[in-house]
C-alpha cells in the first residue's frame, strides 16, 4: 500500500510540475506560453480576457509549487487540497464546455494538450481527481496519519487536520 | 485549519514567481496590458477574416455545434458537421456556386474542426478554393464594426 501511495504521489507530483512548466514556457516555440494558455482559458467563456491572463500566469505556478510539495511531501495536506481544488475547477470547466457544445481545446498540457477531444480530457481529469482523493484518503487513514508528526506547517500533526 | 494555512502558503509561494514572471511578460510596452494576440501566422489553407471579407463571393460553412448555429451564425452560412455529413452536404450544394470560395469556421482560434472539415471537403468532395477561418467564430464576433 505504501508503495502504491508513494508511486501515485510521485507520478502526480511530476505530472503537475510538467503541466505547470509547459504552461509557462513553450520549449518548442522558445516563447512564453501564457498568451496561448490565456486564449485557451478565455475560449471556455467562463471568465473575461483580463482575468484569463491573470489565471494563465498564476495557475501554472500553483501547479508547480503544489506538485513539488507533493513530491517532497512538504505542506502535503495543503498541496492535496490545492490540487484537488484545481482539478475540480478544471473538470468543471471541461464538463461545462462539453455541455455547451463548445469546440475548444483543453489547454491542460500547453501545446501538448492541443487536442479538442474534451471527453478524453474530462476522463483524464476524473482519473487525476480520483488519484488525488486516493492520496487524501491514504493520508487520512494510512500509516502517515498516526500521531507524532511535527507541529510545524511543513509536517502536519494528524489531530489538527 | 492547518490544511487551509498550508494551502494559502502554497498559493502565496506560487504568487511570488507568478508576479515576477507575469510582470516580465505583460509589462505594458504600449500601455495596453491585454492578452497578447496570437501571432498572425496563417497555416496552409487558412484565411484571415479581412481577406475572406474582401472576396466577392464566399460560401460560409459553419462547423460548430448545431445548437450554436441555430443561435447565431454568419449571414448566409450553411451548417456542416461530421455527424450529419451527408444531409448537410446536400444543403451546402444548394448554396454552392463554382465561382465562390468556401470558408469553414468553427468556434475559435484553437478549434480544429474547421480545418478538418475543409480538408475533408477538398479530399472527399473534390472542392477547390476551400479555406478555414483564422480565429473562427470569435474572429467574426470581434470584427471591426463599420462606423455609423
Amino acid at each position: 500500500m505504501r508503495a502504491v501511495t508513494f508511486f501515485t504521489r510521485l507520478v502526480l507530483g511530476l505530472l503537475f510540475v510538467y503541466a505547470g512548466a509547459i504552461k509557462i514556457w513553450d520549449v518548442g516555440g522558445m516563447q512564453w506560453s501564457a498568451p496561448q494558455f490565456a486564449a485557451d482559458i478565455a475560449n471556455f467563456r467562463l471568465v473575461g480576457g483580463d482575468f484569463a491572463i491573470l489565471l494563465a500566469i498564476f495557475l501554472p505556478w500553483v501547479e508547480i509549487v503544489a506538485g513539488v510539495a507533493l513530491i517532497l511531501r512538504r505542506l502535503y495536506p495543503g498541496a492535496l487540497a490545492v490540487l484537488t481544488g484545481l482539478m475540480l475547477v478544471f473538470t468543471g470547466a471541461v464538463a461545462s464546455a462539453l455541455a455547451r457544445g463548445l469546440d475548444v481545446r483543453c489547454g491542460c498540457f500547453g501545446k501538448a494538450g492541443a487536442e479538442t477531444d474534451l471527453p478524453l480530457a474530462l476522463a483524464r481529469d476524473l482519473v487525476l481527481l480520483g488519484a488525488l482523493l486516493f492520496l487524501a484518503v491514504a493520508e487520512r487513514y494510512g500509516p502517515h496519519s498516526r500521531a507524532g508528526h511535527s507541529e510545524s506547517l511543513l509536517e502536519t500533526r494528524p489531530s489538527e487536520r | 485549519m492547518i490544511i487551509l494555512r498550508q494551502a494559502l502558503l502554497i498559493l502565496l509561494l506560487a504568487l511570488l514567481p507568478a508576479a515576477l514572471i507575469g510582470f516580465i511578460q505583460i509589462a505594458p510596452k504600449d500601455g495596453s496590458p491585454d492578452i497578447p494576440a496570437t501571432a498572425m501566422t496563417l497555416a496552409e489553407g487558412e484565411v484571415d477574416l479581412a481577406t475572406a471579407l474582401s472576396w466577392s463571393r464566399v460560401l460560409w460553412v459553419d462547423a460548430r455545434a448545431p445548437e450554436l448555429f441555430e443561435q447565431e451564425h454568419i449571414p448566409g452560412a450553411v451548417p456542416l458537421s461530421e455527424e450529419r455529413w451527408e444531409e448537410d452536404l446536400v444543403a451546402l450544394f444548394d448554396e454552392w456556386k463554382p465561382e465562390a470560395k468556401t470558408v469553414v469556421y468553427c468556434d475559435s482560434a484553437t478549434c480544429d474542426t474547421s480545418k478538418q472539415i475543409a480538408a475533408r471537403l477538398r479530399r472527399e468532395v473534390g472542392l477547390e478554393n476551400v479555406y478555414f477561418l483564422h480565429g473562427g467564430w470569435d474572429a467574426w464576433q470581434d470584427r471591426p464594426q463599420p462606423e455609423p
